[in-house]
């Protein structure tokens, strides 16, 4: 579960996020969307800690991000829009070395490491370096490192850039079939059929502020439209 | 206008603006790198000053003979680092830089391109060596009362002798891509494991005719420089006439007494070798290259390097606790393994200080009294920490900055950005302190240093490299640069700069007064049952300046990194 309460963060005079209250549940996959510059990389880097808010709270999996982040992060995985990947470790090592980050036993990494990359299709790849990797591939072994610790939240920024077809609906069903087990997952992303194909809730930010939130039908109703998501994003985001 | 040309000329002018922009920057970063530039000029000047009048003042005749045959070592010495710097630099330019794959799209002739490389790979390489062949020649010009006019003549003779080492440095590097290219076709995925075992080979051969070579030029008797080539047997090496340096030393010194047609043929030759050997550079790339970028381009990686056994191991077989310490350990030294142009780099530095440390008995620093056994043991020391000065600015400033490019995860995990860099400063402290004790323990032995000097050694050494590994570490989180794509770019920053300079100056200060208490010991100016009393004062002292001079650092990263937003 993902709680913000009234998020306020400035970056001089211009405001980033400004009072942005949210709540994802358990087991639910929410769409985050917003025009360039909306606040949404800004809100995502204050639930990992990387930025500290000038007010709010930030409740992750049950924990107190600000006052815990080192436990919060735990519980926590993040996938970010540009794969960077040491060049010179192999997929498998890359794998390892996270989970020693993570301080997962060595025999849980042996076991694990190797089915999470069978899972993305890298195994023939597994003692390749990373440098010489596809991007998609790159991206699919962030994908890999992230999950084997089974975050019990999953935070991710445009997941579908430069994938190919068969890529992104592995990464589809893969967020769709963690939801369905628990995992609470945060998506930002451009690509609004996605968000409408998979996303059990959307919320819309603009200039730091949630402007709608809720499932598909209500924002229509809430924005009085019912053409597509396209049409509403535009019409609720147009200056 | 050639592609060449204008490639080249791109490059000034983005010196041009670069010179321009210097009045943008922050008065304190200029006024520091400034005054550093010309405090270094000086102060090497100085001291090279100072060495040309203690020969002079031995006697004329000394001097007479020891001259030339100092500024063929010296150019011999600059000539090898400047080679090993071209090949490095080459490799990178050619082969790793974003740069050349963009311009292999282009329409450019593969020729240009080459030229365009050679040159660029020459200034990049060989900047940093007129710090130290100006104030060379400048002291003996200085000293000997040279004309103006030889400054002039000075740098004609120094650039197409960086030119000459710098592109056979590039050619040696592209006759070797091209080896690997060839083995690679022919042994397939053996061919790393072949290389190592020739590698191998050739250095034991190496080493034998090495003492070979030693035993012969001692066993000579009828040579006119035989006591300079006994004393220095890498000397006759560097005296032969067929070698740049040779040309060089010759050709300033000539100049400098008025034999104008001696230099001016040196310098002629010096330009003309420049020429054929571009040429003649451009025409092997022409033919290798192609062949070899194919394999850089295509060939996918495999685990048949010399980090694969590590690998496996890791994979396999890793002992201990699960950690981020072992993660972070094992990460750094596969990379460090897999990246020729950072194990290089260390190779030439620590190996070159080896060779010299090991060599000491050749020059029969063994056999002189304790006071000079302890001076030199000291000097040996300030240059041995001088280069984990410059090592540690180079490889140990950037680290946090380059992690930030992965800041998605190491940012993320379970642990605080100050544990991240705890980590950062154990391994680099860890690493330092194994090669400083190696090389000092060396050192003390070829030279049999007194008891005193010796003990003092083991206190200084690992305080010296828990120092420098701590600032650099601490100056390194607090000015974080996660933006800058390359090492280069996060040192050539104020706190790159900064590090440096405090670094140097830790060094001066850790190494100067243990240097001072143990020579008065020497020399019995404090008396010797003061031996204790002066040990517990210089091992207070060494531990409250390198705690100070690697703990605040460290601290004030932890404070950065605590109220810092990515």
């Amino acid at each position: 579960m993902i709680r913000l309460e009234h998020l306020h963060k400035s970056y001089g005079n211009i405001k980033a996020v400004n009072d942005l209250c949210l709540e994802v549940d358990d087991g639910e996959l929410f769409c985050f969307l917003g025009p360039n510059g909306a606040g949404k990389t800004t809100s995502i880097k204050m639930m990992t800690g990387l930025v500290r808010p000038d007010e709010g709270q930030i409740t992750v999996a049950g924990v107190d991000a600000l006052a815990s982040p080192v436990e919060a992060r735990r519980r926590m995985g993040y996938i970010p829009d540009m794969p960077f990947l040491y060049d010179r470790l192999t997929a498998m090592e890359f794998l390892y070395f996270t989970g020693d980050l993570y301080q997962m036993p060595r025999e849980e990494v042996r076991e694990k490491a190797p089915r999470q990359l069978e899972i993305f299709g890298l195994m023939e790849r597994a003692h390749t370096l990373t440098k010489d990797l596809s991007h998609g591939m790159r991206q699919r072994v962030i994908y890999a490192a992230t999950l084997m610790h089974e975050p019990d939240v999953l935070l991710v920024d445009e997941p579908f850039i430069g994938l190919d077809p068969h890529s992104i609906r592995l990464i589809k069903d893969l967020l769709r079939e963690h939801t369905r087990r628990g995992m609470t997952v945060l998506m930002t992303t451009h690509i609004l059929a996605i968000a409408e194909e998979i996303g059990d809730r959307i919320g819309i930010i603009d200039e730091g502020k949630m402007i709608v939130c809720g499932k598909l039908e209500d924002l229509h109703a809430a924005a009085q439209s019912t053409g597509r998501l396209e049409d509403l994003f535009l019409s609720l985001t147009m200056h | 206008m050639r592609p060449a040309t204008i490639f080249i000329r791109n490059h000034f002018y983005d010196l041009q603006h670069a010179i321009r922009s210097v009045k943008d920057q922050p008065a304190l970063k200029v006024f520091i790198i400034g005054s550093f530039s010309i405090g270094w000029l000086l102060g090497l000047s100085w001291l090279f000053y100072e060495g040309f009048d203690f020969m002079f003042r031995l006697s004329d005749g000394v001097a007479f003979v020891l001259i030339p045959s100092l500024f063929t070592l010296f150019f011999m010495g600059l000539g090898v680092m400047l080679m090993l710097s071209g090949a490095v630099t080459g490799y990178g330019n050619l082969y790793q830089s974003a740069e050349v794959k963009r311009l292999l799209t282009w329409p450019v002739p593969l020729r240009d391109l080459f030229y365009y490389k050679l040159v660029k790979t020459t200034m990049m390489s060989s900047w940093a060596f007129f710090f130290i062949i100006v104030p060379f020649i400048g002291a003996f010009g200085i000293y000997r009362g040279w004309h103006w006019t030889m400054i002039f003549w000075s740098i004609a003779f120094s650039v197409p002798f960086v030119m000459v080492f710098s592109g056979f440095g590039v050619l040696v590097m592209l006759l070797f891509q091209g080896v690997l290219s060839l083995l690679g076709r022919v042994f397939g995925r053996w061919r790393n494991r072949i290389l190592w075992l020739v590698a191998l080979l050739l250095l034991v051969r190496g080493v034998f005719w090495a003492f070979d070579y030693v035993d012969q030029v001692r066993a000579q008797r009828n040579e006119d420089m035989m006591v300079m080539f006994r004393m220095v047997p890498g000397l006759r090496i560097a005296s032969q006439p067929m070698l740049p340096n040779w040309w060089m030393a010759q050709g300033v010194l000539g100049l400098s007494r008025g034999d104008w047609f001696r230099g001016l043929i040196y310098l002629t030759l010096l330009n003309t070798s420049v020429v054929v050997l571009f040429l003649f550079v451009a025409r092997v790339g022409e033919f290798l290259y192609p062949r070899s970028m194919q394999r850089h381009l295509t060939a996918a990686s495999d685990l048949t390097d010399c980090a694969s056994p590590l690998s496996r191991f890791v994979l396999k077989a890793t002992p201990g606790k699960a950690g981020a310490l072992r993660g972070y350990f094992m990460k750094d030294l596969l990379v460090f393994l897999r990246d020729p142009s950072q194990w290089t780099q260390f190779l030439i530095f620590f190996g070159l200080l080896g060779l010299y440390f090991f060599n000491l008995g050749s020059l029969g620093y063994d056999q002189l009294d304790d006071t000079w056994a302890n001076l030199i043991a000291f000097l040996n020391m300030f240059s041995l920490s001088a280069v984990m000065s410059s090592l540690s600015s180079r490889f140990v400033f950037p680290q946090m900055s380059q992690e930030g490019k992965t800041l998605w995860l190491v940012g993320l995990a379970p642990q605080s950005l100050t544990r991240l860099m705890m980590i950062k400063f154990v391994i680099a402290a860890g690493s330092l302190m194994l090669i400083s004790m190696s090389l000092s323990s060396l050192s003390n032995a070829m030279l049999n240093v007194p008891e005193f000097g010796h003990r003092i050694t083991l206190v200084l050494m690992p305080s010296v490299s828990l120092a420098l590994a701590g600032m650099a570490t601490g100056l390194g989180a607090v000015f974080m640069d996660i933006k800058a794509k390359t090492p280069a770019q996060i040192l050539s920053g104020y706190g790159g700069t900064l590090n440096l300079i405090l670094t140097l100056f830790t060094v001066i200060l850790l190494v100067l007064v243990p240097g001072i208490i143990s020579h008065l010991m020497t020399v019995n100016t404090l008396p010797a049952h003061w031996h204790g009393r002066m040990f517990a004062f210089t091992t207070v002292y060494i531990f409250l300046v390198s705690f100070l001079a690697g703990g605040l650092p460290l601290w004030c990263g932890h404070r950065a990194l605590v109220n810092r937003d990515f």
